[in-house]
């Protein structure tokens, strides 16, 4: 007979059972807080607090587990931080990005150190609770993309300007930390520090992009190695911020922002950085703070005195940033609203400042719930504010794109995908732009060599560092296939590889599609050479454009010529092929140069066109 | 233009008075520190307990005239960063410190680990040292597996978190020796009357340097924190707290384990075999 009295059962501990509480965590903190209509972050920071010592305790006191993950889960947040700010949307708003960056930097800043000041707190702790607060995280600019609001003037400089406040942040973050845990003079600490930025500087914008496309091309076959490449790069960046006394969260959104050309904001690997971060390590992270969250200290008079102070001078700061849109960018009161409201929450840099302060002894505890109240309170609000703003702008008129920035590769003769895609790679790389490559495949092919050609073309993809996934469409229609591709991809340029004498689908997809259309032809199996533009009118300059594109990446003149050309229009098709080991690219404008006299064409059927 | 200029003016000014406001209703209560506030027992010293002089590498000298080790040291350290002029030291039985018995100190340092059990009466800073538990024996003997530790006779601090690994961990043959005082615990060890005696491994390091004839066989792989404690509700951990971080973030820490126990904290357990317990 089992004899129940003689199990011993043993409290759970250890590792697993560790993991096991923070997934739960992860898993339900944050549905049961956005029930409530709370931001998924309150509801880590909350569930941390209760697994942790200050809650129910269910971690061992002196486990280090979840806060050394935490740790690298900081420096994977900052990384995001950089990689996924649209750099395109700082170019093309320079100048009201700067103007707006440096308003809602300059006055929470000025208001938090005056907060700071006088309480009597040492000035590095001044300057380091003026930075966080004047940092922000752009939590609700998914809010305004959905509202169609992601090309409106205000809402792009607001996108721009993250880049300069979070980078001025950092950098106060990194001489605060670095003149607090120096050993040397102060002199000697400064010149550490600038050694330091001038060493990441090179290593992050200059040595990383270099190693990465390499790696990219020559390690990066597989999926998972490219995605390990970029933890890499992170880490490699955080090691050397660190050698130089810079705190590792400064390397990591630095390598982030090096990166931001190599990661295309909707590439497969941005798709899996993000999934990872948003999986694990950003929860461990917002977790692992959760941790230091104490209810005991949170609802005391001095914390609740602190964290309105902070919230008066942070929400001030960015409200009078916001309203000064007005007068600099000749905002209407929704759009003001809408920059305060994007701009206010407090998040990713305020909490990686705040912790940092943290372990550094800079700030104590009451400070750290203070910015916590911060925080929730800042989310909330901007929420709300976004809400009501976001119905009472006006829809701006859609921009016409850059040339690189989605580029669509139809691919009808598989032996010119690697012009095609070469092309593509150069001419997307300008604008860290993404690249869809389909490939079209008729419906009498077998699957098998189907199969084998998509295969084919994802070693070609990879081989070449370019982040895309392949894509196969079996079709009796070639030109109906690629138009709906390009519209559904919502594509700035298409590429349309295609074998001599066959380019008639290509004519049909551009009397329709609403972007230029290239037709590539030849069997190139070389790196770019030589780029010979064509004479002859370029009134649109798309010639030049994209020939400059390739000559960025010219490699050396022994390498396959390409020729660039404008058609005149769609009966100037030369129908044979370029000379052996050379490419040919016919440019056209797209439909607003169309003849009017060249009417919409039922598109050919497929068949020979495909190899 | 002009109305907007208005506008903007008034909500600067706004902000500010805000700003101000909530200043008289609030700042009077916060702390003027960031880090935290400390108020000390006694006139502006820092008073510390221990257990009873010397804790070799540790505590050294004699209570009325510490001459140095890693945690006197850090008190002073302390209580220079938290303003004060100088350290006062009292001593009390181990079990009375871990019970909250803390008398009229402002903190305890006596290589204390958390446990959930200690924090019912005490308040524990975050961590200063993590240490692993080691095996303190004479030179020449090895522990290769845990069978061999098991067949020895063990030395173990009385209501030390040793004792629990002792007898739930390494469960050995033979009743354990348990001892009040850490001297006559080495002491067992150095005249045989026990095979092996387990210490957390900085104070190890600190003992061998000592004692050239006695040495590290092995170490468990059950990393424990060493903390400053605090009477329980203290007003004072935040900003005791706050000084030991930044004395971590500063290498001053990482300077006093390499003074006093000739190594540095981030090697503390390197070259030292590890033994594996889970069979």
């Amino acid at each position: 007979m089992l004899n129940l009295a003689s199990i011993t059962l043993e409290s759970p501990s250890g590792g697993a059972w560790e993991f096991l509480a923070l997934f739960v965590v992860v898993i339900l903190g944050p549905p049961l807080v956005r029930m409530a209509r709370i931001p998924g972050i309150i509801g880590l920071l909350v569930g941390g607090f209760l697994i942790g010592p200050n809650g129910f305790g269910l971690l061992d006191p002196g486990s280090t587990t979840i806060p050394d993950l935490g740790q690298l889960g900081l420096l994977y947040l900052m990384f995001i931080a950089g990689v996924e700010l649209d750099l395109s949307l700082l170019r093309r708003h320079r100048k009201s990005a700067t103007t707006f960056g440096l308003l809602t930097f300059a006055f929470p800043m000025a208001f938090g150190v005056m907060v700071g000041a006088g309480l009597g707190w040492e000035l590095p702790a001044s300057l380091l609770l003026g930075s966080l607060l004047a940092s922000h995280t752009l939590l609700l600019y998914p809010l305004a993309k959905d509202a169609g609001l992601n090309n409106d003037p205000v809402v792009a400089s607001v996108v721009g300007a993250t880049v300069l406040t979070d980078t001025i942040a950092l950098v106060i973050l990194a001489v605060v930390a670095g003149t607090q845990s120096g050993t040397g003079s102060t002199s000697d600490v400064i010149l550490e520090l600038g050694l330091g930025f001038l060493s990441l500087g090179l290593v992050c914008f200059v040595a990383l992009p270099f190693l990465a496309r390499r790696a990219f091309r020559f390690l990066g076959q597989e999926r998972t190695v490219r995605y390990a490449i970029a933890i890499a790069s992170f880490l490699i960046a955080a090691v050397v911020a660190e050698t130089f006394g810079i705190e590792g969260i400064v390397g990591a959104f630095f390598a982030g922002l090096a990166m931001n050309r190599l990661v295309p904001t909707e590439g497969p690997l941005m798709n899996r950085i993000d999934f990872f971060g948003g999986a694990v390590f950003i929860p461990v992270f917002l977790v692992s703070v959760g941790l230091l969250l104490k209810p005991a200290v949170m609802f005391e008079g001095e914390t609740i005195g602190l964290a309105a102070l902070l919230i008066v001078a942070c929400l001030g700061g960015k409200y009078i940033a916001g309203q000064l849109t007005r007068l600099i960018l000749k905002a209407t009161g929704p759009q003001a609203n809408l920059a305060f409201a994007l701009s206010a929450p407090q998040a990713a840099a305020t909490l990686a400042a705040t912790t940092v302060g943290f372990n550094i002894g800079l700030f104590g505890e009451s400070v750290v719930n203070a910015v916590l109240v911060l925080i929730l309170v800042s989310v909330l609000v901007a929420t709300i504010v976004a809400e009501r703003a976001k119905s009472r702008i006006e829809l701006p008129e859609e921009l016409t794109p850059e040339l690189g920035e989605r580029v669509l590769v139809a691919i009808a003769n598989l032996e010119g995908a690697q012009l095609g895609l070469r092309l593509a790679r150069s001419v997307a790389r300008r604008e860290a732009g993404k690249v869809e490559v389909l490939l079209l495949a008729g419906e009498d092919s077998p699957p098998r060599q189907r199969r084998a050609e998509l295969d084919r073309l994802s070693g070609t993809c990879r081989r070449l560092g370019i982040d895309a996934d392949p894509l196969i469409r079996i079709t009796d229609n070639t030109a109906r296939t690629t138009l709906f591709a390009a519209h559904d991809f919502n594509a700035s340029l298409v590429l349309a590889v295609t074998d001599p004498g066959q380019e008639e689908w290509v004519r049909s997809v551009g009397l329709k599609v609403s972007c230029p259309i290239a037709v590539v032809l030849g069997d190139v199996d070389a790196p770019l050479g030589e780029v010979v533009k064509g004479e002859g009118p370029d009134a649109s300059g798309l010639v030049t454009d994209f020939g400059d594109a390739v000559e960025s990446n010219h490699r050396s003149s022994d390498h396959a010529t390409v020729r660039i050309r404008v058609l005149d229009g769609w009966s100037d098709l030369p129908g044979q092929a370029p000379p052996e080991g050379t490419g040919m690219v016919l440019l056209h404008p797209g439909p607003a140069s169309v003849d009017p006299d060249e009417a919409w064409q039922e598109p050919t059927r497929m068949g020979s066109a495909l190899t | 233009m002009r109305s907007s200029l208005r506008r903007v003016t008034g909500i600067v000014i706004g902000a500010l008075a805000a700003v101000v406001l909530t200043f008289a209703l609030t700042g009077c209560e916060i702390s003027d520190s960031a880090s935290g506030t400390f108020t000390p027992a006694h006139d502006n010293v820092l008073t510390v307990v221990t257990q009873p002089f010397p804790t070799v590498g540790f505590w050294e000298g004699t209570a009325a005239h510490p001459t140095g080790g890693f945690e006197y040291e850090m008190a002073e350290e302390l209580a220079s960063r938290l303003g004060l002029d100088g350290v006062k030291v009292e001593t009390r039985e181990f079990s009375e410190i871990v019970a909250g018995n803390l008398g009229d100190a402002d903190i305890a340092m006596s290589l204390l680990t958390p446990t959930s059990e200690r924090e019912e009466n005490l308040d524990f800073t975050t961590p200063y040292l993590q240490t692993t538990p080691a095996f303190l024996t004479r030179d020449g003997t090895e522990i290769p597996d845990l069978e061999t530790a098991q067949g020895m006779k063990i030395a173990v601090g009385r209501n030390t978190t040793l004792e629990g690994i002792v007898d739930d961990t390494i469960r050995p043959d033979q009743e354990p020796l348990r001892f009040e005082n850490r001297d006559r615990e080495i002491e067992a060890v150095r005249k045989g009357t026990a095979d092996a005696a387990l210490f957390d491994l900085a104070a190890a390091q600190a003992i061998i340097k000592e004692s050239p004839n006695l040495t590290i066989a092995a170490q468990l792989n059950d990393p424990e924190p060493i903390a400053a404690a605090l009477p329980k509700g203290s007003s004072n951990t935040d900003a005791v707290g706050s000084a030991l971080r930044s004395m971590e973030a500063d290498g001053t820490i990482d300077q006093l384990s390499a003074d006093w126990l000739g190594i540095s904290v981030s090697d503390l357990s390197a070259n030292i075999p590890l033994l594996r317990t889970n069979q």
